[in-house]
């Protein structure tokens, strides 16, 4: 079996990182770096979405607002509806007693 | 002489934690050289080995928060990271320069023929194309031992914990490695005798 002197002179030698340091080194210059524990999304990117929010929140409150407003017209116009057709109704009777008291009045 | 150079790896991650571009390039200079030994052990391949070693250096730099000190030397960790970037990096399929067996199978009746063994250079040729075949026959853990502990001179202890195993489990896997290698390398040889003989043979 193989000693481990054995072993180590009979593998090809390993090339020199004389180049590979200057190159990690380079490169390192060109890559930014992280800050720890930056998990949540870049400031920027919040504050974007936080502009966007505040677009958008009055927008769909003034749409809910103005879906409610129409909805409650609706049912104000029925009841003017009522209330017309009724008021019509009590106009005409009263009318017609009026005439009686007139023909009443006649006789 | 660097202002660094009396820093432990400890201090100079501090100062790369801060952006120190010198701390960093200290510890590149540092320890390159085992990482990449490891690397090229590893993978047989000069340009695999020095792609791994940048991206892991790279990654330290734009993150060292990574390497937790409390858990780990600096030299412990980056092994382990160095170990499992090239067993990605063969997963992925990179390329392997050294000689496929079929190839070096029948290179070697050539290698083994009396002129050449004369050449010592040729001989020790031969032998390393023998070693290098062998080592690429074993399993990885076995692989991975060798190479740490033989080729890299990692004391065991470290080794073991690198490779995530006890120093026992890590002995056995020494040995398991070194007597598949014999056994490997007298299969060839044999195998290249015989061939030998059976070309002499019908030249006669």
């Amino acid at each position: 079996m193989f000693n481990n002197d054995e072993l180590d002179h009979s593998r090809a030698p390993v090339p020199d990182t004389n180049k590979l340091q200057a190159s990690i080194i380079a490169a390192a210059e060109c890559v930014p770096q992280q800050v720890a524990g930056r998990t949540s999304p870049p400031p920027r990117a919040r504050r974007r979405w936080l502009h966007r929010f505040s677009f958008a929140a009055p927008i769909t409150a003034c749409c809910v607002i103005a879906l409610l407003i129409a909805g409650s017209g609706i049912e104000f116009a029925e009841d003017k509806n009522v209330s017309f057709t009724q008021s019509e109704e009590q106009d005409w009777q009263e009318i017609m007693l009026l005439e009686d008291e007139w023909l009443l009045a006649d006789l | 002489m660097s202002a660094y150079q009396e820093k432990s790896d400890l201090q100079l991650a501090e100062f790369i934690a801060s952006g120190n571009h010198a701390a960093f390039a200290e510890l590149v200079t540092r320890h390159t050289d085992k990482f990449f030994a490891l690397a090229f052990r590893t993978l047989q391949h000069q340009g695999d080995a020095e792609d791994v070693v940048q991206n892991a250096f790279l990654k330290f730099w734009q993150r060292p928060q990574l390497w937790q000190a409390d858990k780990a030397k600096f030299t412990t960790w980056f092994y382990r990271v160095i170990i499992n970037a090239c067993h990605d990096s063969r997963r992925r399929g990179s390329r392997e320069t050294s000689a496929e067996p079929e190839v070096f199978e029948r290179v070697l009746p050539i290698c083994l023929s009396e002129e050449t063994l004369a050449d010592e250079k040729q001989t020790r040729v031969w032998r390393q194309s023998c070693v290098e075949s062998g080592i690429r026959a074993l399993p990885i853990s076995q692989r991975d031992a060798l190479n740490l502990v033989v080729y890299n001179e990692v004391p065991q202890r470290q080794a073991a914990e690198i490779l995530g195993v006890s120093v026992k489990a890590l002995e056995s896997l020494l040995v398991r490695a070194k007597r598949n290698l014999t056994d490997h390398i007298n299969a060839l040889k044999n195998q290249a005798e015989r061939a030998h003989t059976a070309d002499e043979v019908s030249n006669v």
